[in-house]
């Protein structure tokens, strides 16, 4: 054996804590970088629709807060009352913020340590488990926390806009959100640890009981502060009684007092106040760096067995039968080919055995239909059917955008995941078309039923039903329009520019062809809502005064027909011309 | 060296390993042949510890896995039977990573990266990012990075997946090399010509139980069939362990 061989096995020492978090952070560095270059040339179009939408949400949001301040500003003359008023709404938007950090960051951690390809590689290196639990531990602080802090800063910074407060205000915003938002994602993944190490058979359990209880103390809290209460919605005396119902939030042991005490010590408090900020800003970063430490602590300890006892629990069952679904579909599809009823009933069967899917369905529709029934509780005058109107328009419209991101996010994707699977349905004796056919009516079918029910609700709560079934009808028949539409373009644009590289659906949704479906499905609710939602407001709101609303009312309902034509045209429109261009390209499709 | 002690290992009411004994020398080229299911991957995630054995002891030369695992899999170079290598990182910048996490020096690593890179011909592709890498590519600089920090073991499971007949040659001569300079190597596979060209020795496993361990020529001469091929052979002993199981 050569000298130079002998040199070669003898092993280098293990690297230092700093060496070993040095390349890490290397190869961090160099991941991200390569992402973003990537980004920046294969989907800039995508980029530059994000950072616009981030632009005009965080705008919109600023300007909301902006509004909501100074109204309270000139509503709340008594400077305690409006002190108080301000702490306790502040109180709870962040313990909201800071249990929401938490779950979020939880599950993040879990799929990022857990779930991840990455694991056995490193888990059979020489790198330290806590290196390797602090590294996932920033992964997941950073995907939760930019969320937080585009939600948390427009609010800041209107506030401060507002009382016209010190520029110390302003500087002090960032460090406390973002040491604040170290805490909840800490305690997520500790928490994460900790189910996996003592509950690893239990662990979607224990998730489902924490979403439960969260999600039922929220609406006991909402419904505790606008349910029953003996006074008009926003009157003084509900304030005052609303007030006494959020001093629940107020716990001193919490991150979220600290943040909110300290920021508007730094707005109002001048010199005094700004050195109290800083106190609280110290508390806070304290506990942020305890958790890195709490984390790689726990992990050096607990990672690799954890890891190892959550691959020996079995696999998880199928949680229910539901086979009879297939039938149903089958009886009720009846007139279709059977191979095109064979391929919906398993589209059906991968949509209800994706957790990914069907959650994300049912979380958008979920808290829509939340904020519908929320709705009823205001009182309406019965002079607002004009407003009324204009608004279960909007509702439609917001459920038609909501539709597109879930039809470009699931939707389009799927001809591009057949393609990879080419050879099962391209070597089978299915006619192509019926393929796409398939594709098409599931879509619409699991669109348009959350859809029309959403919007029924929504018109029953503000109203509509008993002032002007026929708007109810129209908003139903528009549902209808806009589900077949949007599946279409999904659909059609999904089988015209496939990506059969990719594996993954949400790269595939987030390439250029995700991103021109997103803003076609864009453009398409808002020209189906928009013709005949202008006339139908005039219709409504033109009958209470004015000879000129009176004029404009007379020719309305002719405007409204005719805007209720627009958008059949304009759905036929996206029904065929997406259609037709996806079903010649998927007959030339070729596996890859 | 490779010692295994006793080693059992269950998922739930499944048995996926019982009460296996194995020593691999300093040198040998070391077989692990089975059915699917029969307990071949359990083993090697044992060895290489990412699963905690429910009974036995595994040491790595000196180090037991459970005990000191950074110590053991320092001495380990592993290539699983699903190779990951970062999306957004070229062949190079991976390598590096892999040198550094094991503690190279920044010289020994160029010296050793180029080597690899040589030696398993990942030149016309090292610098573009892995996410456009073949399967076979991936496996190669699989390979690579298995071997760059110059392991005292090496650990492979089905090795041969996806990769070309000139790979495949690179790699059985390496493999041979490396176990003439004193590394040990224990391989998991299906591909029996294989077995037969390179181990010295072969282990077979049946629903998690070691069935026979030795020579090839040890093992004609135990069931009398002097001139039949590995493949013969083994399809004999595992007669009644063909199916899948939940093991792998």
């Amino acid at each position: 054996m050569d000298a130079t061989y002998q040199k070669r096995k003898t092993p280098a020492a293990l690297p230092s804590c700093a060496a070993e978090a040095d390349a890490f952070r290397k190869a961090r560095h160099r991941i991200w970088q390569a992402t973003f270059r990537q980004m920046f040339r294969e989907s800039f179009l995508r980029v530059l629709l994000v950072c616009l939408l981030t632009i005009v949400f965080w705008g919109v949001m600023f300007a909301l807060f902006h509004e909501g301040f100074s109204l309270l500003a000139a509503a709340i003359t008594h400077v305690p009352t409006k002190a108080r008023t301000v702490h306790a709404v502040y109180n709870v938007f962040f313990l909201s913020l800071l249990i929401m950090l938490g779950v979020s960051s939880g599950i993040l951690y879990y799929a990022s340590i857990y779930k991840s390809p990455d694991m056995p590689m490193l888990l059979s290196s020489p790198a330290r488990a806590s290196r390797i639990a602090l590294e996932k531990f920033f992964e997941a602080t950073v995907v939760a926390c930019w969320g937080f802090i585009l939600i948390g800063s427009p609010l800041l910074v209107a506030y401060g806009t507002v009382n016209q407060s010190p520029l110390a205000y302003f500087v002090l915003c960032l460090p406390l959100l973002l040491s604040f938002a170290v805490i909840p994602s800490g305690t997520g993944a500790l928490c994460c640890l900790a189910i996996v190490t003592l509950a690893p058979k239990f662990r979607r359990t224990v998730l489902v009981v924490v979403v439960a209880v969260l999600l039922g103390g929220t609406i006991m809290l909402l419904w505790a502060m606008f349910g029953n209460s003996p006074h008009q919605a926003m009157s003084s005396m509900w304030l005052q009684s609303a007030l006494g119902r959020l001093q629940l939030a107020e716990q001193r042991l919490l991150p979220s007092w600290w943040l909110s005490t300290g920021l508007l010590e730094a707005a109002h408090g001048g010199p005094q106040g700004v050195l109290q900020a800083l106190a609280f800003q110290c508390v806070l970063l304290s506990n942020a760096l305890l958790m890195p430490l709490l984390v790689g602590s726990v992990g050096k300890r607990v990672l690799r067995s954890s890891y190892g006892q959550l691959t020996n629990c079995p696999p998880l069952k199928l949680p229910w039968n539901l086979k009879w679904t297939d039938q149903l579909v089958h009886a009720v599809f009846w007139p279709l080919p059977h191979a095109t009823r064979l391929l919906l009933i398993k589209d059906l069967r991968l949509f209800r055995r994706d957790p990914l899917q069907w959650s994300q369905f049912l979380l958008f529709f979920g808290l829509l239909s939340f904020y519908f029934i929320y709705v009823r509780r205001f009182d309406y005058g019965q002079q607002l059917t004009g407003w009324m109107t204009a608004i279960g328009f909007m509702n439609l419209a917001v459920v038609g955008l909501i539709l597109s991101t879930f039809t470009t996010r699931f939707v389009f994707p799927l001809i591009s995941i057949e393609g990879r699977r080419f050879w099962i349905l391209g070597t089978s004796p299915i006619d192509r078309g019926n393929i796409l056919w398939s594709k098409f009516l599931f879509a619409t079918l699991i669109t348009v039923v959350p859809c029309c029910v959403l919007v029924f609700l929504s018109d029953v709560a503000l109203q509509l039903l008993s002032r002007t079934p026929l708007m109810v009808a129209v908003h139903q028949v528009i549902c209808v329009f806009l589900s077949t539409g949007l599946s279409a373009i999904a659909v059609g644009l999904g089988a015209k520019l496939p990506n059969l590289r990719e594996s993954s659906p949400a790269k595939i949704a987030a390439g250029f062809g995700g991103t021109l479906t997103l803003i076609l499905s864009a453009i398409f609710v808002l020209g189906t809502v928009i013709p005949p939602a202008f006339p139908a407001y005039l219709m409504y709101a033109g009958s209470d005064s004015g000879w000129l609303r009176q004029l404009i009312a007379e020719a309305a309902p002719r405007w409204f027909a005719i805007g209720l034509g627009v958008s059949f045209v304009l759905t036929v429109i996206a029904v065929y011309l997406p259609l037709r261009m996806g079903f010649l390209a998927f007959t030339k499709l070729e596996p890859q | 060296m490779i010692q295994i002690k006793s080693v059992s290992k269950s998922y739930g009411t499944h048995r996926a390993v019982s009460s296996l004994s194995l020593t691999i020398s300093p040198g040998e080229v070391f077989a692990f042949l089975g059915a699917n299911g029969a307990g071949k991957t359990t083993t090697i995630k044992m060895l290489v510890g990412l699963l905690t054995p429910d009974a036995g002891s595994i040491s790595i030369g000196p180090h037991d896995v459970v005990e000191a695992p950074r110590d053991a899999s320092h001495l380990v170079g592993y290539v699983p039977d699903q190779p990951y290598v970062y999306d957004k990182l070229t062949g190079h910048e991976f390598l590096e990573f892999i040198a550094q996490i094991y503690g190279l020096e920044p010289r020994d690593a160029a010296e050793s990266i180029a080597r690899q890179i040589e030696t398993f011909r990942l030149e016309s592709f090292v610098n573009r990012l892995t996410e456009t890498y073949s399967h076979g590519m991936k496996q190669r600089l699989v390979f690579a990075s298995a071997l760059v920090h110059c392991p005292q073991i090496v650990v492979l499971d089905e090795p041969m997946v996806g990769l070309d007949p000139h790979s495949m040659r690179i790699v059985k001569d390496l493999l041979r090399r490396e176990a003439d300079s004193g590394t040990t190597i224990f391989m998991s596979t299906h591909t029996l010509p294989l077995a037969e060209e390179i181990a010295d020795r072969i282990g077979v496993v049946t629903s998690g139980e070691l069935q026979f361990e030795g020579s090839v020529d040890e093992l004609r001469a135990r069931d009398r069939q002097d001139t039949a091929t590995l493949e013969q052979l083994f399809l004999d002993l595992t007669a009644i362990d063909s199916g899948e199981s939940a093991a792998e």
